[in-house]
């Protein structure tokens, strides 16, 4: 057999099955080529995540072969799997933040000096291996302190330091800035050019139409097209995915802004970093969206949590219909109309282990119609749970499903359908759609349209141009915690523009 | 909505009746190589406890401190806080309570609800100190409740050789005996079971319902899965956690009442044997549904009454009961620990549905 002909890896009519019923894969082939960027598309749900698992091994296939390199795997457990010269890089980071980078590296198999850890060696290696890889990355650093884009690279290396030559990317670019996605994206490209073959999971077709060779899409478990990318477009695999034609919501930009909701005056918080706000202004008027544009860690977190009142200001007022909300707590300012969706949606957005339902309810379940004189009426709240799942195509058996059994997009679904359900005065959006997929993405950006539309001033945060470009009648770009530019006419903002202004004072 | 209780109940006492039927069967193992006539001994240890009438009354008797302080655990751990306190609100609750029904004469049945509202009330004052300083300071309630066991048991250790001293001075620190207008109806004479285990039972339903079925235990619930998000939908998860505390150490100081009033019908000093503390256990082998609590607390009387059993009239010495205690005590928090821990890892591994179906 020749190495031009043999796939390094080749799963063959995999289904599988859950215990409880669910069919997650159903007759699924995937076959992946020596120095080949094979891209998986699919929706939140359709199987993508289960297919990587059982070819790293941590899912045992209901039917179907696993081959690698051409030979059949008996048993395919993770260990087996990365012995096979297979690597995965997961979504959330599985890496110690108190060590340090060659640390971290050679975590599990250390190199030692009469039993002892041998640094010397292990800061070699992480050298030898970056130079190797072009990755390159320093070796003493602390892991806690690097940014996003970085850990990833990281957990790249890990996963070639233990040979592999098939790398499961899943997900890769959802939490990285345009700029580190296109580092990472050079990475992979490069990576290819030694034979390594990369499977990689993503939502964003943009990704796709730039590196991949071939492109998989799956819905419902099942390989929905399986296309050269030379011979296809992004409305092609849209359509694909969902299953239909997505629309794309268009701002009406004829709208009249009314009054002034929302008002930041000379917000300044304290903290260490580039996160603090050093000053900032604005006044978003009703039927309003402002879309906030700047690299991570810029000023975003502080600038959205100074107005839900999740972090204290040091100095300025934030005022709603010229009230201020100086002293008023989260509780208060949620019932003054402040619609919050959290940009960590594991950790603050969902109570993970409460149910769908009870989660939708969360910030209202006291007031009518979900309870009266103390007792909560189930009925109400299961009814209004399932409409909101039925709005927003949340994939999940029941309501009373726990939501940390839902994917991460659906997940999100949760959040935002509780965020923007009823007439919200000011809507803060952190990352919306971070993580979830076309036709939920869509919905999300018509919902906050709707809301704006209801009356709402709505701030988008994001790190997707793009999406700013889209939902946003105006674009300011936090910088440094301060404001370093204003697009009044956002589809006329270009990348290079936003991005000069986003790197102004970062570089 | 019944069917979703059922099968949640189902899931818990499946996992629960796994760790039993293992520890049981270690300890069946144990007594069997231990003893020369091990089938009477097997059949002591496991039917002894429910051989005839007094035996079962002796039994449920047994596990009703158990469904108390149970339920304290498992009410603080559902709101999120760690209340390893029952053991001193226990005492405190018995301290207070045998007070009130010794000092103030009252008409029959007022005697008791005075008595038990003053345990309650005891328990959750003790409560309310690591409450509020864990809600409010940041404190850490762990440390603090456990140290404040000690304050608690020598408090109660002092009054009894002196303000609650029995003035017939037998000779070892107890109070006088309760008068008959304040003891606990017996149910099975003639053995000691009394009316606390059918309070302790309601008591658990009660505590139930309130958790599911009202706005109030939502609040506390939602609180106890994430504070960080509680306080981002408008919650007020320290308050919660006051809250809890004060439930929990109402329900433990209450359980310390009527086993007085009920079992010892006085005061000793150090009349607990562990209940505070096999409270955790009990609670974290039902996962905290407070359902399933008096069906745990009476499964560990069951055990410890079959080894008093199998001791009278077999050869094996009691102590083998250590081992099944031990075993559980293992298997529980192991059980508990990775619980924990997939607990904390879903968010990673929940791409697809979870087929452990486990909410």
């Amino acid at each position: 057999m020749s190495h031009a002909t043999t796939p390094l890896a080749e799963l063959s009519a995999i289904t599988k099955v859950y215990p409880n019923g669910v069919v997650a894969l159903r007759g699924v082939d995937l076959r992946l080529r020596a120095g080949e960027i094979h891209a998986l598309l699919g929706e939140n749900g359709a199987g993508k995540s289960t297919l990587v698992k059982v070819l790293f091994g941590l899912e045992e296939p209901s039917d179907g072969v696993v081959r690698i390199r051409g030979h059949e795997r008996a048993s395919h457990r993770p260990a087996d799997a990365i012995a096979a010269g297979i690597g995965m890089v997961h979504q959330h980071f599985q890496l110690i933040p108190s060590l340090s980078v060659a640390e971290n590296l050679v975590l599990g198999d250390e190199p030692t000096r009469r039993g002892m850890l041998d640094r010397a060696a292990a800061r070699r290696l992480c050298i030898d291996l970056g130079e190797r890889h072009g990755i390159h990355l320093d070796p003493d650093a602390r892991v806690g302190g690097l940014a996003v884009g970085d850990k990833q690279r990281l957990e790249i290396l890990k996963a070639l330091r233990t040979g592999a030559d098939v790398l499961i990317l899943d997900e890769p670019t959802a939490v990285l800035n345009p700029h580190e996605t296109e580092r990472l994206l050079e990475t992979a490209r490069s990576l290819t050019m030694n034979g390594t073959g990369i499977v990689l999971i993503t939502h964003k077709l943009k990704e796709v139409m730039a590196i991949a060779d071939v492109v998989t899409v799956l819905r419902g478990g099942q390989i929905v097209a399986h296309v050269d990318r030379a011979d296809t477009t992004i409305d092609e695999l849209a359509v694909a995915m969902v299953g239909r034609d997505v629309n794309r919501p268009t701002p009406d930009r004829e709208r009249m802004p009314g009054d002034i909701v929302l008002e930041i005056t000379g917000a300044r918080t304290s903290g260490p970093g580039r996160g603090r706000l050093r000053g900032v202004d604005l006044a978003l008027r009703s039927g309003e969206i402002l879309g906030v544009a700047g690299v991570e860690g810029n000023g975003q977190d502080d600038l959205i949590e100074v107005v839900a009142g999740l972090r204290p200001l040091a100095a300025g007022d934030v005022t709603i219909d010229g009230e201020t909300l100086r002293r008023r707590s989260p509780r208060e300012r949620r019932r003054a109309g402040v619609a919050h969706i959290a940009a960590d949606r594991m950790t603050r957005g969902a109570a993970l282990h409460a149910s769908v339902a009870d989660n939708f309810v969360a910030d209202r379940f006291s007031r009518r119609p979900f309870s009266r004189r103390g007792w909560l009426r189930r009925r109400a709240i299961d009814a209004a749970a399932r409409d909101a799942v039925d709005r927003f195509d949340i994939r999940t058996d029941s309501v009373q499903t726990g939501v940390a059994s839902l994917s991460g997009g659906n997940i999100q679904k949760v959040v935002v359908a509780r965020e923007l359900d009823g007439v919200p005065r000011v809507v803060l959006a952190a990352h919306p759609t971070r993580g979830v997929d076309l036709g939920a993405m869509a919905r999300i950006h018509e919902e906050l349209i709707a809301a704006r539309d209801r009356g709402a001033a709505v701030v988008v945060v994001s790190s997707e141009l793009d999406e700013l470009r889209q939902v946003a009648d105006r674009i300011v770009v936090l910088s440094e915690g301060a404001i370093v530019a204003s697009f009044d006419e956002p589809t006329d903002a270009t990348d290079e523009e936003l991005g000069r202004a986003m790197a102004g004072a970062a570089a | 909505m019944t069917g979703r209780v059922a099968r949640l109940v189902a899931s818990d006492a499946v996992g629960a009746l796994i760790v039993v039927l293992a520890a049981v069967a270690i300890g069946v193992a144990v007594v069997a190589l231990l003893s020369d006539e091990p089938a009477a001994a097997v059949d002591a240890m496991l039917t002894g406890p429910f051989d005839g009438r007094y035996q079962i009354g002796s039994t449920l008797a047994r596990a009703t401190p158990f469904i108390f302080t149970g339920a304290a655990l498992a009410l603080s751990f559902r709101v999120g806080v760690f209340n390893l306190g029952a053991e001193g609100q226990l005492y405190l609750g018995a301290a207070a309570g045998t007070a009130v029904a010794i000092r103030i004469d009252l008409a029959g049945p007022l005697t008791i609800v005075l008595a038990t509202v003053a345990g309650a009330l005891a328990g959750a004052a003790w409560a309310a100190i690591p409450g509020a300083l864990r809600a409010y300071a940041g404190a850490n309630e762990i440390v603090m409740t456990l140290m404040l066991n000690f304050v608690a048991i020598l408090f109660v250790g002092w009054l009894l050789s002196g303000p609650l001293a029995d003035p017939a001075r037998v000779g070892f620190p107890q109070s006088e005996s309760i008068p008959d207008d304040g003891r606990l109806p017996r149910l099975l004479e003639p053995s000691n079971l009394h009316l606390g285990f059918v309070i302790a039972c309601v008591g658990c339903l009660v505590l139930h319902v309130a958790l599911t079925r009202t706005s109030w235990g939502l609040g506390l619930r939602l609180s106890g899965e994430n504070a960080e998000f509680a306080t981002y939908v408008g919650l007020r998860p320290e308050r919660s956690m006051l809250v809890g505390m004060l439930c929990s150490g109402a329900a433990a100081g209450m359980g310390g009442i009527v086993h007085i009033l009920g079992d010892q019908l006085r005061l000793l000093d150090g009349f607990s044997a562990s209940y505070g503390f096999i409270g955790i256990l009990i609670a974290l082998l039902v996962r905290n549904n407070l359902l399933l609590v008096p069906v745990a607390a009476v499964f560990y009387s069951w055990v410890i009454s079959g080894a008093q059993v199998m001791e009278e009239t077999t050869d094996v010495p009691r102590e083998v009961v250590s081992v099944v205690q031990g075993v559980l005590f293992l298997l529980v928090t192991a059980t508990a620990v990775t619980t924990y821990l997939r607990r904390r890892s879903t968010p990673q591994s929940a791409q697809t549905l979870d087929p452990v179906g486990a909410a």
